[in-house]
């Protein structure tokens, strides 16, 4: 089975998002030496932390922005693998998470559709999702995207790439703010909705998961979760609060990534 | 051999060993199982066995010492291979903790607990960003290597409670035995939760914004203290009570 993880990473001014996509990828190592991880970027000079360095097809659509969501519709051509699971960069992979693979090669495609707080309990505040609720369209979190090549998929992802061409008439059926920005997560809502929720969700499978550190998620005071809580990291856990986080971890504050490095490198 | 501890160190305002004298009676009357006393004092009231034990009086609640150090112990104390620590201001009107024998491994506690008449306050925590606590109050164990690790945890979790303290963001410096199981437990399980050291049901708390009569051997009234209309009638029901001037009155004879 030529199965593999893959993360979309290019940098912006301000964020190194291919640091965040090399520390993912040693930490994804470091708990599943065996598994595969590729880089799809705008900046292809080989990194020793990915099997391959795979260059945007279609180029960065988004030169002069710092939102580069919009190449994110690629993933589904630059995947070099049949089955894939693609990751978002600022991501942290403290357990084995091969079993999902068990589960999930059955499907066409499967967005994670729920997410945790650092308890490692599912979370249930929609601070941040009134787009989805005002829209009723299902609840999922591209973070965790699992697809296997094919017209589904194929589809899917066209269908991903033409939310994003077309936001602006999408907009005027849609009950969102006139300034509304096209995220992924509500373009994979959309297409999902689209495509079926019963055939790109498994809400069920409440593994395929993710612990999310922003701030309401958590009930922090602060938006920095690093600021608030107490955390350790080495390569055998990162516990936050002393909870040991046992789903991939969304740290959402960039920088940390530098302190993954400290551990890890 | 099993059977129940009782821990009572007399304060200025309360005679915990009195409480415990109320407490063993209940325990050989309901439980049919002996009890020890652990104290520091010499005692005329009767229970099966006292073992004398040196307070720890460097523990403060509302200003006023709070002896409640030390328990700990109670794995090299205990007489008993199976064990049931109850504080004193436990009420035990039924049989139903001996349940607790048939299913536990080796170390059982409430996970979970509710106050008769409030029943929307929240499980407690030991802070804003940490786990809830576990109840002291009724704890089961056996002694076995495993046991013996968390009581040794406990022990330094007592002796480094400040850290504790800082570490869950609790509100309180005040040491709780509560709170030293929660953590022990966690620390034991590798920071996890282990279902399997829970109690199934609820510890029932009485607080003291509620007042109780006893109608009978086993029949309580509990009335709200703030608007007396409004009570409810218990039966053939344990709990714990947290107004010790209630209990003392209520089973003095």
């Amino acid at each position: 089975m030529n199965k593999g993880f893959v993360v979309i990473a290019q940098n912006t001014d301000t964020v190194n998002y291919i640091h965040c996509a090399e520390m993912l990828a040693l930490s994804l190592k470091n708990v599943m030496p065996n598994a595969n991880i590729s880089l799809i970027s705008d900046d292809i000079e080989c990194s020793k932390y990915f099997d391959y360095v795979i260059a945007l097809p279609y180029g960065d659509l988004a030169k002069d922005s710092e939102w580069k969501l919009i190449n994110d519709w690629q993933v589904y051509e630059a995947s070099p693998y049949d089955y894939t699971i693609k990751l978002e960069a600022d991501m942290y992979i403290p357990v084995n998470i091969d079993y999902w693979w068990d589960v999930l090669k059955e499907r066409e495609v499967v967005i994670s559709s729920n997410i945790r707080d650092y308890r490692n309990n599912i979370a249930d505040n929609n601070f941040y999702r009134n787009f989805i609720y005002n829209n009723n369209l299902p609840n999922v979190y591209n973070a965790i995207t699992y697809f296997k090549k094919g017209k589904f998929a194929n589809n899917f992802f066209d269908t991903v790439r033409l939310c994003f061409e077309n936001w602006e008439s999408l907009k005027s059926i849609l009950k969102c703010n006139v300034d509304e920005q096209a995220t992924t997560d509500w373009v994979y809502a959309i297409s999902c909705m689209i495509h079926g929720i019963e055939n790109t969700t498994l809400p069920n499978f409440d593994a395929f998961s993710m612990i999310h550190m922003k701030q309401y998620i958590n009930d922090l005071i602060c938006e920095d979760w690093t600021d608030e809580l107490i955390y350790e990291i080495n390569k055998n856990c990162l516990r936050v609060n002393t909870f040991p986080q046992l789903y991939p971890f969304h740290y959402h504050v960039k920088n940390f990534s530098c302190k993954i490095a400290n551990e890890f490198t | 051999m099993k059977g129940v501890l009782l821990f009572a160190f007399n304060t200025p305002d309360v005679d915990y060993v009195k409480m415990a004298s109320i407490t063993a009676k209940k325990v050989n009357s309901f439980l049919d199982l002996p009890c020890t006393l652990i104290t520091d004092c010499e005692t005329n009231l009767k229970f099966d066995n006292v073992l004398y034990l040196e307070r720890d009086a460097s523990n403060y609640k509302r200003q006023k010492v709070w002896n409640n150090k030390g328990r700990y112990n109670a794995y090299d104390l205990s007489p008993y291979d199976e064990t049931i620590i109850l504080d004193v201001d436990y009420v035990l009107n039924s049989n139903k903790l001996t349940q607790v024998f048939d299913f536990y491994d080796d170390f059982c506690v409430h996970n979970s607990s509710g106050y008769l008449m409030y029943p929307n306050i929240e499980q407690e925590k030991l802070g804003q960003h940490s786990f809830n606590t576990l109840w002291a109050t009724v704890l089961f164990f056996k002694k076995t290597e495993r046991v013996k690790l968390l009581f040794d945890c406990v022990k330094m979790v007592q002796e480094n409670y400040d850290h504790y303290v800082d570490l869950h963001g609790m509100w309180s410096d005040t040491f709780r035995n509560d709170h030293a199981f929660a953590i022990a437990n966690r620390i034991l399980n590798g920071h996890l939760e282990d279902k399997s050291n829970y109690i199934p049901w609820n510890l029932l708390h009485i607080g003291e914004k509620t007042y109780v009569e006893k109608l009978s051997e086993t029949n309580y009234k509990v009335i709200l203290k703030e608007d007396k209309s409004k009570y409810i009638l218990i039966k053939d029901i344990d709990f714990h009570m947290l107004n010790k001037d209630n209990f003392i009155e209520m089973f003095d004879e």
